[in-house]
């Protein structure tokens, strides 16, 4: 598998969590309602959407579930399904708020614990309901059944339109946004291109002025010009190029924006961190004594952190950019992970076009190279190429669609008035009252979309993992979540999207570091994980109790900006 | 100088365990005046302020204020019950659903009907609940809220400023019926939004320049003195354009010279038409500014009258000084 693959499937689990992140965050971070029953949310999301999409219960299997809706037109789709369980959340979830939002904010966090883990065993003992203890499963996500896309076909073409449309949309915005404190040219020339000339919009004060308007049009025209290339001369691989390049310049953009003002000592020992740790990790493919690489590998991170904590809590400049070397260092090492690892083996080799080859897949990241169906391609220095869109990115396109959109739908949301009185409910709810205010209705409101953010998080998991069991739904995940939402920063809807990628990315590292281990000892490595995970909560609470991005400390409203 | 009464305090009584905190305070606050409400340590002030705005639950004795008793006042109006009942009817009938599904494996066409039932006895259960406490005699609810909507305010002894918003956030929090803080407006009606936004930033940096805090627009209310937290929450309170405003200690750990300039401001203020009363331990402040001082002592009135008169009258003497 490609690492551009690794990364789709990361990007999904991030995007869902992101959601499920930005409902905690909104309740917690926001509001200041610690719901540790968050899951509950999810759970009734993603049994609802289930059970909207799940063809009627066919008594003759081994499987019972209460309704089936799936044969129903439109109200058995994914669009009717998602909504539904979205709703159901946030309803239940108001409900459950009524007579314990009362309580105060430890009363209530386990109140609503506990009404989580009601839902689970409900689900677990209830067998009519929803299968009970054994897995709920036999429907398919939407349109999977056209992918890997034909792409001699208007519905090919539409649908990759579709997916470069949404690509191309989020990565104009984001350039949009950066570019406000960032004035170098080449970007702005890149903006005006990428816009289609849009960009001219701007000046205007209304509506159609602001950056995620524009983004949006931007956004509809490349899916249209996709849709009209793909159908008039099919350049799927120089296409796919254009937009992956695209998003890679606006990455880059940004990456080097943020560290602008860095200096070269603080790049030097980031670049040195992100080596090292590969080097730290190199002994798991290389040595084969299982103890001898374990111990090396441990022995050298030890090292690294070892130096790392010495250097921060010595050197004065150190000190100062710690969180600034953590994260160029990983960014280091995520980019020789991804361009250089692998490519090592086909160079080691001496096959330099196979090399390139690997490259270039790992680039072309919209594209997926190597399957069966697909246009084939013969380029010069590169050699053979099997391009073709399959269903994971589809699926990623529409997912990070729904994350930009609902974190669009909340910054709107808490940047007004509206989220003013929840800052002040946060600080005060005595103060609201004394203002003719009833923080109750905010505190209700506050659990209901909370926790319909939860349900569409839940409705996008059953789509994604397309079968549920209730172990899945276990007061674990709430932690996590809520350790997203510290990592991130309380009350910072952006930050949700980075404590995401940092749990999914050593999600994933922990897998595919475990593969260079016997069986035995990997089922080891994935339990312990859990108590990594615990380990890093407590320090995230300890050390940067703000988390990485802090508070928004945007107070005002949108007015203000 | 002052007209009718607009708070009517009569046999107010609020005990705390054994300790009987207010003991049948009886008082009028006339409308458009300012009425100081001093009294020893412990002769049940702040006490009085919390009744009178709602904050605590009276044990005896009523509060009228513009006429209408505050038990009334604060009573659940209907959309509050209504999604009560609703909000019960739904979860006892969604358990009833369940219930008849699967513990009593009853069809589906039964089923509905343990659901209808368990919507019934939810909505019913709380309607009869809440007909039956709402009518008990002496049964109290405690919504400031809605006192303060109805234009009756107070700040606090301790002040309760917003820490981790700034002083102008603070302010912009206060007004009322801002059409932001309905979600589907700060959603659907942004322009809308925007404009009245900019008119309460206006207002609110009008305040600050009048209190004299405008250098601290953007400081997190935190970070701001105990002086200027007391002024912050004395413009929060304004920006209500309230009638009757309680003010629990006001000036305490204002410097002098401001302290001057806000008595200066409580007289213009009185002299629009609000109306004031005042708990204060500076006994310059309350005797230049009042035009009624009511004297507590030991939770109940003891004298009333003009600061001339209290200036001299034994009693209050003998209740501060503790004279035999």
């Amino acid at each position: 598998m490609a690492a551009s693959d690794v990364v789709i499937s990361f990007m999904i689990l991030v995007s869902i969590y992101g959601i499920l992140s930005l409902g905690l965050n909104l309740k917690y971070g926001h509001t200041g309602l610690l719901d540790f029953g968050h899951v509950g949310f999810y759970l009734i999301g993603a049994y609802t959407a289930a059970l909207f999409v799940l063809a009627p219960d066919d008594p003759s299997d081994f499987t019972t579930y209460v309704v089936g809706l799936g044969d129903v037109p439109i109200i058995g789709t994914w669009g009717v399904a998602i909504i539904a369980g979205t709703v159901l959340a946030g309803v239940i979830g108001g409900l459950v708020a009524l007579p314990t939002i009362r309580l105060r904010e430890d009363y209530l966090a386990i109140t609503v614990l506990g009404v989580s883990v009601i839902f689970q065993r409900i689900i677990q003992s209830e067998t009519w309901l929803a299968n009970g203890p054994d897995a709920l499963r036999g429907y398919s996500p939407p349109l999977q059944s056209l992918f890997p896309l034909a792409m001699d076909t208007a519905v090919g073409a539409a649908l990759f339109g579709v997916v470069v449309g949404a690509v191309w949309g989020i990565t104009t915005g984001a350039l949009g946004r950066f570019l406000d404190d960032d004035t170098r040219l080449p970007l702005r020339r890149i903006y005006a291109v990428a816009t289609f000339g849009l960009a001219r919009l701007r000046g205007r004060t209304d509506g159609f002025g602001s950056p995620s308007a524009i983004a949006g049009l931007a956004g509809a025209l490349a899916g249209v010009v996709t849709f009209v290339a793909m159908t008039a001369f099919s350049p799927l691989l120089p296409l796919g190029a254009i937009v992956s390049l695209y998003t890679w310049v606006v990455a880059l953009g940004a990456v080097t924006g943020r560290y602008a003002g860095v200096g070269r000592r603080v790049w030097a020992v980031g670049i040195g961190l992100g080596t090292g740790l590969l080097v730290a990790l190199l002994p798991l493919p290389i040595v084969d004594s299982v103890p001898l690489k374990a111990a090396l590998s441990l022995g050298l991170l030890g090292l690294l952190v070892g130096g790392y904590y010495a250097g921060v809590s010595r050197v004065e400049w150190l000190s100062d950019a710690k969180l600034t070397v953590v994260g160029v260092g990983a960014l280091w090492f995520l980019s020789l992970w991804y361009f250089v690892l692998p490519i090592l083996g086909p160079v080691g080799e001496g096959d330099l076009s196979g090399a390139l080859n690997v490259l270039v897949q790992n680039v072309v990241w919209i594209l997926q190279f190597g399957s069966e169906a697909g246009v084939g391609y013969a380029v010069a220095f590169v050699g053979e190429l099997t391009a073709s869109v399959d269903y994971s990115r589809f699926q990623l396109a529409g997912f990070v669609l729904f994350l930009v959109g609902l974190y669009y739908a909340l910054e709107l949301a808490v940047n007004s008035p509206f989220g003013r009185v929840l800052r002040a409910v946060r600080n005060d709810e005595t103060v609201v009252q004394s203002l003719g205010k009833d923080p109750f209705v905010y505190k209700i409101q506050t659990m209901v979309l909370g926790s319909a953010l939860g349900g569409f998080a839940g409705a996008l998991w059953a789509m994604y993992a397309q079968g549920l069991t209730f172990t899945t739904f276990a007061p674990r995940v709430t932690f996590i979540t809520l350790l997203i939402v510290f990592l991130g920063g309380a009350g910072n809807n952006k930050g949700m999207f980075l404590g995401a990628a940092i749990f999914w990315a050593f999600q994933q590292a922990t897998t595919q570091l475990a593969s260079y281990f016997p069986p035995a000892v990997r089922v080891n490595i994935q339990a312990f994980r859990l108590v990594v995970i615990g380990v890093l909560f407590l320090l995230v609470l300890y050390y940067i109790p703000e988390g990485l991005l802090g508070r928004d400390r945007n107070t005002g409203s949108e007015v203000d900006q | 100088m002052s007209g009718d009464p607009i708070v009517e305090v009569e046999g107010l009584r609020k005990t705390f365990g054994g300790i009987v905190a207010v003991d049948g305070a009886t008082f009028d606050i006339a409308e458009g005046s300012i009425t100081g409400l001093i009294g020893p340590n412990g002769a049940g002030k702040t006490t009085t302020f919390n009744l009178i705005s709602g904050f605590y639950e009276p044990d005896g004795g009523t509060v009228r204020y513009d006429g209408r008793d505050l038990q009334d006042i604060m009573r659940p109006h209907r959309e509050e019950t209504a999604i009560w009942g609703g909000a019960s009817g739904i979860t006892v009938g969604a358990l009833g659903g369940i219930v008849g599904l699967g513990p009593l494996g009853l069809g589906a066409v039964p089923a509905l009907g343990t659901t209808v039932a368990g919507v019934a006895a939810g909505a019913g259960g709380y309607l009869a609940k809440q007909r039956v406490t709402q009518r008990r005699p002496g049964h109290t609810n405690s919504r400031p809220h809605m006192l303060a909507r109805d234009g009756l305010v107070r700040t606090f002894q301790l002040t309760r400023e917003l820490g981790e918003m700034t002083a102008l956030n603070n302010l912009m929090l206060a007004p009322q019926g801002q059409a932001g803080e309905n979600l589907a407006n700060a959603w659907f009606r942004r322009d809308a939004v925007a404009d009245e936004e900019a008119a309460v930033r206006e207002r609110a940096e009008e305040m600050l320049e009048m209190l004299e805090i405008d250098h601290l627009r953007d400081e997190p209310a935190g970070n701001l003195s105990g002086g200027q937290r007391k002024l912050l929450e004395l413009g929060r309170v304004l920006m209500l354009e309230p009638q009757v405003i309680l003010l629990d200690e006001p000036v305490a750990g204002v410097n002098p010279a401001l302290t001057e300039k806000l008595m200066d401001r409580i007289e213009t203020l009185r002299e629009r038409g609000y109306t004031f009363c005042i708990v204060e331990h500076d006994m310059e402040v309350i005797m230049e500014l009042s035009d009624t001082i009511i004297v507590m002592s030991e939770g109940k009135k003891l004298v009333e009258g003009r600061p001339e008169k209290i200036r001299n009258d034994e009693a209050v003497i003998e209740a501060y000084l503790g004279v035999e």
